[in-house]
């Protein structure tokens, strides 16, 4: 059963380039446009492996969302890493507790190391 | 200087009348009293008798009785009657000899004596020189009463003039001995004396100052004084001028107040002038530096005021001090300073000002308010100092700071102006940031899958078919970049008033189903149908590039914030505007959001960027208003948004391509824009 990864990104087209990419290395994938629908998602479906969550979206932001996700017990267990455009990614990570970063734009290697880090091959 | 004059009696003359109706009695008197040194006036009646007795004094009156006409009697009565002749002794001569009654009535009348006729010589010469002699006596006493009169009034005279003679001297020594110049004058003007002093002072003799003060005067005052001076001596006023006189020890110029009266007799004429000259030299240069430190300070902007410690009591304020309140120097020297304090009663004043008194702080400074007269409150800086000079002094000195208040106030506003503005700006850096990075990034994606074999299957080579796709993406990424770009230049150009419309004729519907064809596959995906309703073409002069882009925006955002629902887009004419409304039924705007939209940085939803910058409505705006039209809009949160564009026909700019000025926000830094216009190729705007 391959990994899922969980794509929080309101521009759609950053998010399905993402998913490409992901899809292309042996993940499957998931899309939310924002926290909101995020966790609307994790409510009605399986929990994803990892969560790749944009930090700035409209409604409900990445910090958002993390401080809902941590207080439900059976979310808060999911490793997120942090999406960021500007400026101390490592220190936003870690404001969060996140697990990992990565940086706009994506540089595919970079991606696919992080998220092998954290949740291992697609494979299990 | 009396005498006394003897004067033998045969020198005075004895006046005898004779009064008789008949000549040869007349003569006969007149021999009888021939022989003395008579003199004999005869009258024939009674009436001539009386006005001989006019004519002179007589010593004796020989009256016969009997007289035709006027009786001797009723003579002798008319002859007392008169108080002049009342006196004269009346000898009646009668031929009646011893009639008791008449000698009586006689008596009665006034005769002093009978003279019985026939006459006997020897008895009438005895009678009438008893008169005589009389006569004589009386005459000799008035003689000696005028000489003893006379006597006296020269005696009194000389007593006049000693006294004259000895005040003189004592008022010499008098005028010896004041300080001042003292001179007198002849009514003429000529000076007849000058104190010691005088020539002390002008070194001149007395023949030099040949009978004027004038000789010393200063050039500049000479013609003045003098003038004046003649003035004086014609009127006989008072004469009083100020004026320099040389003094000889030095030749220094010193000022004198000279003033000079006139001295007048008992029936007002001028006898004499008495003039003093005194130094005021001093006095003078006094007052010059007064003034001048007066004038120092009333040239002084601010305003000064100089206190009596004790009670507070103004004793100066210079011309300033009367601008800055309103009132007059005079004014203000009646009133206390509480009644220009705003901010202080008398009270809480002297409390403020107690540690300059008691001498624990030597200077004050305060920023308080003044109530001017018209009653304006001022916002003022005073300093305020204890001075000791001799007397005590509190010297206080106020300046208006209504314009430095201002200025402060003013510069406040325009630095928190600014920094908003630089906060916006940040704000909106940041999300253009934000935004320019994103297409980027999804951009990068698709290159990088072109170049990079998956990791799986390194050795792959993607077909044809499998690049296509990414090379789409990819490519449209870059559009979006552009149309980023685009409306940030729009923005810049707008805000550097150098938007240009390049006006043509275009019909509007065309445009609509323009933009609506190309965005079809948006709405699409949205799931939002579109409805258009424009049926005739609706023609003006206007920008069509601009006009394209404002409909698009519109448009876009109906996908946006449409909710999935219908929009609905109608075209109409109304009269010489052309009007656009698009409708959808989407989120809508709330009420405070209304106007926000409208503006540079802002977003309704919230402050985070719906995929844009946000000026989408604002540049539609700016291109809206430089065509002459208006946007509004009209929304109920939950229900949807109405847009309402109307754009004049006719060109309403001056010229073709005007410019849109709007004006620069501080703190905005705009860059220089290129002012390329949309002449670059939009395959797909």
């Amino acid at each position: 059963m391959a990994k899922l990864i969980l794509i929080v990104e309101d521009d759609l087209d950053v998010a399905e380039s993402v998913a490409d990419v992901l899809q292309s290395a042996g993940y499957c994938t998931a899309i939310a446009g924002n926290g909101r629908e995020a966790l609307d998602h994790l409510q009605k479906n399986n929990h994803p492996d990892l969560i790749l969550l944009d930090m700035m979206m409209p409604v409900m932001d990445g910090w958002q969302f993390r401080a809902e996700q941590r207080k439900l017990p059976a979310l808060d267990s999911i490793p997120v890493v942090t999406v960021t455009a500007d400026g101390d990614a490592r220190g936003k990570a870690a404001s969060i507790q996140a697990a990992g970063h990565v940086v706009k734009p994506f540089m595919i290697d970079r991606l696919l190391d992080e998220v092998e880090r954290i949740c291992g091959v697609p494979e299990a | 200087m009396s005498s006394s004059l003897e004067t033998a009696p045969t020198a005075i003359p004895v006046q005898i009348l004779v009064v008789d109706d008949l000549p040869e009695n007349r003569m006969a008197l007149r021999a009888i009293l021939s022989s003395r040194d008579y003199r004999i006036v005869e009258a024939s009646s009674g009436a001539e008798a009386l006005l001989r007795l006019l004519e002179e004094d007589f010593a004796v009156l020989l009256i016969d009785v009997a007289m035709p006409e006027m009786s001797g009697f009723e003579l002798a009565a008319a002859i007392k009657e008169r108080e002049r002749t009342a006196a004269v002794p009346i000898l009646f001569l009668t031929g009646q000899a011893t009639d008791v009654d008449l000698v009586y009535w006689g008596y009665r009348v006034g005769a002093v004596d009978y003279l019985i006729k026939p006459l006997v010589p020897e008895v009438v010469r005895a009678k009438v020189e008893v008169f005589a002699q009389l006569f004589r006596e009386k005459k000799r006493n008035e003689q000696q009463a005028v000489l003893l009169l006379e006597a006296e009034r020269n005696e009194s005279e000389f007593r006049l003039i000693m006294l004259q003679l000895a005040s003189e001297r004592h008022y010499r020594t008098l005028a010896q001995a004041v300080p001042h110049i003292v001179w007198t004058a002849r009514p003429d003007g000529a000076v007849d004396y000058f104190n010691q002093r005088w020539f002390e002072y002008s070194g001149r003799s007395v023949e030099q100052a040949s009978g004027s003060w004038l000789g010393i005067l200063h050039a500049d005052d000479l013609e003045r004084c003098r003038t004046e001076w003649k003035n004086a001596l014609r009127l006989g006023e008072m004469f009083q001028a100020e004026c320099r006189l040389r003094r000889a020890s030095d030749g220094a110029f010193r000022w004198h107040l000279c003033r000079a009266i006139p001295e007048r007799s008992p029936s007002g004429q001028i006898l004499s002038w008495v003039g003093t000259f005194t130094d005021i030299e001093d006095q003078k240069r006094a007052q010059a530096i007064q003034a001048e430190f007066k004038g120092t300070l009333d040239a002084e902007p601010d305003a000064v005021a100089i206190f009596e410690p004790t009670d507070w009591r103004i004793l100066y304020v210079n011309h300033g001090a009367s601008v800055l309140l309103g009132y007059s120097k005079d004014e203000l020297l009646r009133m206390a300073p509480a009644d220009f304090m705003a901010e202080h009663d008398g009270i809480s004043f002297r409390e403020v000002l107690r540690p300059l008194l008691d001498g624990s702080q030597p200077h004050i400074l305060l920023e308080t308010k003044f109530r001017r007269r018209d009653p304006l409150a001022l916002p003022i800086d005073v300093s305020v100092q204890l001075i000791r000079i001799g007397a005590d002094r509190i010297v206080s000195i106020a300046r208006d700071i209504t314009e430095r208040k201002r200025t402060q106030l003013e510069r406040e506003l325009l630095y928190r102006e600014a920094v908003d503005a630089i906060r916006a700006r940040d704000e909106f850096l940041s999300v253009a940031s934000h935004e320019l990075r994103t297409p980027l990034s999804a951009l990068q994606l698709q290159i990088q899958m072109l170049l990079l074999p998956p990791r799986r299957s390194p050795q792959a080579v993607l077909s044809r078919e499998q690049m296509k796709p990414k090379l789409e993406k990819a490519f449209k990424q870059i559009e979006r970049l552009t149309r980023l770009i685009d409306e940030l230049m729009d923005v810049s150009r707008i805000t550097a008033g150098r938007l240009r419309l390049e006006l043509g004729e275009i019909d509007l519907t065309a445009v609509i189903r323009d933009v609506v064809g190309r965005l079809g596959g948006e709405a699409s995906r949205v799931h939002s149908s579109i409805k258009v309703s424009a049926v005739t073409p609706v023609v003006g002069m206007w920008d069509l590039i601009r006009v394209e882009q404002v409909v698009t925006n519109l448009l876009t955002n109906a996908f946006k914030f449409g909710g999935g629902k219908p929009i609905e887009i109608t075209v109409e004419e109304r009269g010489s505007i052309g009007r656009l409304v698009v409708v959808d039924h989407g989120i809508g705007i709330a009420p405070e959001d209304l106007e926000r939209i409208f503006r540079r940085y802002e977003q309704a939803t919230s402050s985070r960027p719906v995929g844009g910058l946000g000026l989408g409505l604002y540049i539609a705006r700016q291109i809206i208003e430089a065509h002459g039209g208006t946007i509004r809009v009209e929304s109920q949160p939950g229900t949807g948004s109405t847009f309402t564009v109307d754009l004049p026909k006719g060109a309403t700019t001056s010229e073709e391509g005007a410019a849109c000025s709007v004006p620069v926000a501080a703190g905005d830094n705009v860059s220089r824009a290129d002012d390329t216009s949309h002449g670059e190729a939009h395959p797909d705007r």
